[in-house]
């Protein structure tokens, strides 16, 4: 009771921007949409009309599926054509063949559609952007191939005539009430698109699509994540095309040809990918525009090329984007001169601090003899490291020394030749680097790895994803558990947030941010994932010399708190100031280890690194 | 009169510019000059739009009001790759540099224009003095630039704009993530390089060192300049020291 409380006050000392992205959906108001337009299909009485109505919303539910794995996961696979066509075969055949009831029928599609997804989800575990596209293109020949040559199953190239029509309950549906089902279930793929990208799950979903080092650094499951959004979007797709082939009571295998699955993808690239209305706009504009043009069927590509070239090159995020800009324009300057002092100084406080970083119990982290070479560059020989609870271990050299290949090494980033790494007596060299992270080995990037696209907060609360996920089906239909979980993580991050001085930026895309604050948004989100052994690459870089202070105290309070860290870092009073021991490296090799004023005095790291003067002075 | 003597001719003049990203504003109206052979430091904290300034004036960003001149003629209108053939450089923060080419070659692609009318025995023989003076590049001259550990990358971008022979070298950062002996030989590079004739506006988070090595100094607060003036007139500013200097200068001094 008490937290929730203090979570909705929380909610409402956010900024405008930042409240507006995680307001909850008005349900009331889908419903009640959702019913008129039911309504409204179910009084279309005119057949050409009603094929249209069908079409385009069959065709909407396909591009929101397709933006929660094009757009949001940005997974470039684009054989949603042949998801589709695998879900009106197998549903109609289910019926034809096996005589299967409609439901179980349509159930049986969309399954198979997913088994397909999941299978798709294997490459994608490797590839990414133009190979991964590519590959899918080949997924895509080879289903159209075998719903063409398959004949006695599939009716080869002219496809299933005569498919029945759906029934509930031996009842058949005629057209109008068709088109009422394939209207509610586009209303509630729009629904629960919306709703999941609001959710936690959302917020991991373009994590991952944004920068999917950063989401695995933060201990998101990105295998596992893929696999979902993969099988979600395909169960999707397929249960669409079950209802295309009950409706129109015809498949061929043009539906799900490559240029069918182009043209779903032309839908969200043309309406805006990755927003809330584009896939519904370029649905509509791309089932309708060829009709409008039957009369110049000839001209028909060629206008679409138009169209797509203006659109892309004047919007490049689509139809979405060109309405946007006009409701702003018609909304005038308000809008523009509210946000304008967002840029707020930076007040730090640790208000929030004890709240928001969970108290760890003892541990102990040790890297032994670690070798690891990059194709005969020697990077690191016999090199070693050990940071325990409550201690704050400094890790300095010349540039090109090791260190962040060791960091690398150790959260599992790249793989030692050589050596061992135990967490807590437990051997954790070769483990994933997600794997590491969730056993409570968070780290920060030297160069900062935004999620762009998100604001500071939302980046915050992406890295809480490995903890507080709520189950799929609850962030599909924005449940209570899915909100609660949202407001818990929102609290946290304000917290950090506030530890680091972002607070008045919450609401700011992490991509119009300085490099300084980005580097604070990497600290405060590395935090939020809650480690046990924070390990800090270059923290201080970019920070001016009252930053750097603030960095220090934060640094300390961590270690009251009993975190372990390890500071990589070139700001010698930084370090000499927080660390309780430092490592030196010099060429991958260890050379030198003992406390700042062991390591400072000692020769050969005047020499390798601080150079002779500087030494002097930092000694006076 | 520059110290030198000369008439003080200025190669870069920013008038009352005005930026922003999006609805949020980043320069109010700045005033900044840069004149030929001189050492300009730009200093300030984070965020106050150091590098906005720099990246609206090589064009990467295109401001909302006011002008730039730059050799007297005004560039406010012309697209980044136009700027830099005029001669001004800029290296942003962030090491761009080509990863999938060795360091050797990214040097030869930094002396890209110079190639055709020195002749690339001139050219080898600067990139030679420039792995002399940071030899931590030269031992991974043959290994793609991607496969440098950070802080030689940053080395690496600063020493391709270095060959380039810039009429204004414009560098945001070059000490970010860098070891502080190899600061020292970094800083040391662009006094060489002033003395050289190069113009250099340099944007620093370590104020101090920058400072010290420069002519002149402007500190940029809150997207507008606060103060101006000759360097060592800064450096011994009360405000200036309790603001931007802290306590760097006990670590770096």
């Amino acid at each position: 009771m008490h937290s929730a409380d203090l979570a909705s006050a929380s909610l409402a000392a956010l900024p405008v921007a930042a409240r507006q992205d995680l307001r909850p959906i008005n349900k009331a108001l889908v419903l009640a949409a959702g019913a008129l337009l039911m309504v409204a299909g179910w009084s279309i009485s005119d057949g050409y009309i009603s094929y249209l109505a069908r079409l385009t919303a069959i065709n909407v539910i396909v591009a929101y599926s397709l933006n929660l794995l094009v757009g949001y996961a940005g997974q470039a696979f684009i054989a949603a054509g042949a998801t589709f066509a695998i879900g009106a075969y197998v549903s109609a055949l289910s019926m034809m063949k096996l005589g299967l009831p409609f439901l179980a029928a349509w159930a049986a599609g969309g399954i198979l559609a997913g088994i397909f997804g999941l299978l798709s989800s294997l490459p994608a575990l490797r590839l990414a952007g133009a190979y991964l596209a590519m590959v899918s293109i080949a997924f895509n020949v080879v289903v159209e191939q075998i719903l063409i040559h398959w004949t006695e199953v599939t009716g080869g190239p002219i496809g299933l005539p005569a498919i029945p029509r759906a029934e509930l309950g031996g009842i058949e549906l005629d057209e109008r009430v068709m088109l009422a089902l394939i209207i509610f279930i586009a209303v509630l793929t729009v629904y629960g698109s919306a709703a999941l990208r609001q959710s936690q799950w959302g917020r991991a979903l373009v994590a991952m699509g944004e920068n999917e080092l950063a989401a695995k650094s933060l201990g998101i499951d990105t295998i596992r994540l893929k696999a979902v959004v993969f099988w979600l979007s395909s169960v999707i797709a397929g249960l669409a095309g079950g209802l295309y082939a009950h409706s129109m009571q015809y498949v061929s295998p043009d539906v799900g040809t490559i240029f069918a699955s182009f043209n779903f993808v032309l839908m969200l690239v043309l309406g805006g990918i990755k927003t809330s209305w584009g896939p519904l706009f370029g649905a509509f504009f791309l089932t309708l525009l060829p009709q409008l043009l039957s009369d110049f069927q000839r001209y028909h590509l060629l206008v679409l090329g138009i169209i797509l070239l203006a659109v892309v090159t004047t919007a490049p995020g689509g139809l979405a984007q060109i309405i946007d800009s006009l409701m702003a324009r018609f909304r005038g300057a308000i809008g523009r001169k509210a946000s304008l002092g967002q840029s707020a100084p930076a007040n730090i406080s640790f208000a929030g601090l004890d709240e928001s970083v969970a108290v760890a119990g003892h541990c102990e982290l040790v890297a032994s003899a670690i070798d690891k070479s990059f194709g005969g560059v020697t990077a690191l020989r016999g090199a070693g490291i050990a940071v325990r609870s409550g201690m704050i271990r400094g890790l300095i050299g010349p540039n090109g020394s090791g260190k962040s290949t060791l960091v690398n090494v150790i959260t599992g980033f790249d793989r030692a030749d050589a050596g061992e790494i135990r967490f807590d007596e437990r051997r954790i060299d070769g483990r994933p680097s997600s794997w590491v992270a969730r056993a409570g080995l968070v780290r920060s990037f030297q160069t900062p790895r935004m999620f762009s696209e998100l604001t500071v907060l939302e980046n915050l609360l992406a890295a809480q994803f490995h903890r507080s996920a709520p189950p799929l089906v609850a962030a599909l239909f924005d449940l209570p558990s899915s909100r609660r979980t949202t407001r818990q993580a929102i609290e946290q991050a304000l917290g950090l947030a506030r530890a680091v001085g972002l607070e008045g930026l919450v609401a700011r895309r992490a991509a119009d941010l300085s490099q300084g604050d980005k580097k604070k948004l990497e600290i405060a989100r590395a935090l939020a994932a809650e480690p046990a052994v924070l390990i800090l690459d270059e923290p201080a870089a970019g920070l001016s010399a009252e930053e750097a202070t603030a960095l220090c105290s934060l640094l300390e309070r961590l270690r009251a708190k009993g975190l372990a860290v390890i500071l990589v870092e070139h700001h010698m009073d930084v370090i000499m100031r927080v660390c309780d021991r430092i490592t030196v490296l010099d060429r991958g090799r260890v050379i030198a280890e003992g406390t700042p004023r062991e390591v400072r005095d000692d020769p050969e790291v005047r020499r390798a690194y601080l150079g002779i003067e500087r030494a002097n002075i930092g000694a006076a | 009169m520059s110290r030198d003597g000369q008439p003080v001719k200025p190669l870069l003049e920013v008038r009352n510019l005005t930026a922003a990203y999006g609805s949020a504003t980043v320069l109010y109206g700045v005033d900044i000059t840069v004149n030929e052979g001189e050492l300009v430091a730009l200093v300030g904290s984070n965020g106050a739009g150091k590098s906005t300034l720099l990246r609206t004036i090589s064009g990467l960003v295109s401001p909302a009001g006011g002008e730039i001149m730059f050799l007297g003629r005004p560039i406010r209108q012309l697209a980044p790759e136009h700027i830099t053939r005029l001669g001004l450089l800029h290296v942003p923060e962030g090491r761009h540099v080509f990863p999938d080419q060795s360091a050797e070659d990214n040097l030869y692609l930094g002396a890209y224009r110079r190639l055709r009318s020195e002749g690339r025995k001139r050219i080898r023989a600067d990139i030679e003095a420039l792995f002399e003076r940071f030899p931590q590049i030269a031992e991974r001259r043959k290994n793609l630039a991607g496969l440098l550990s950070g802080g030689e990358q940053q080395i690496l971008a600063i020493a391709r704009a270095l060959i380039a022979r810039p009429r204004l070298l414009m560098l945001d950062e070059p000490s970010l993530g860098l070891a502080p002996a190899i600061i020292d030989v970094v800083f040391d590079t662009l006094v060489h390089e002033r003395r050289n004739g190069m113009t250099i506006l340099l944007v620093e988070q370590l104020a101090y060192a920058a400072l010290s090595i420069a002519d002149r100094g402007y500190v940029l607060s809150r997207g507008t300049v606060s103060l101006s003036g000759p360097s060592q007139l800064l450096l011994n500013d009360a405000q200036v020291r309790r603001a931007y200097l802290g306590e760097e200068r006990h670590a770096f001094g």
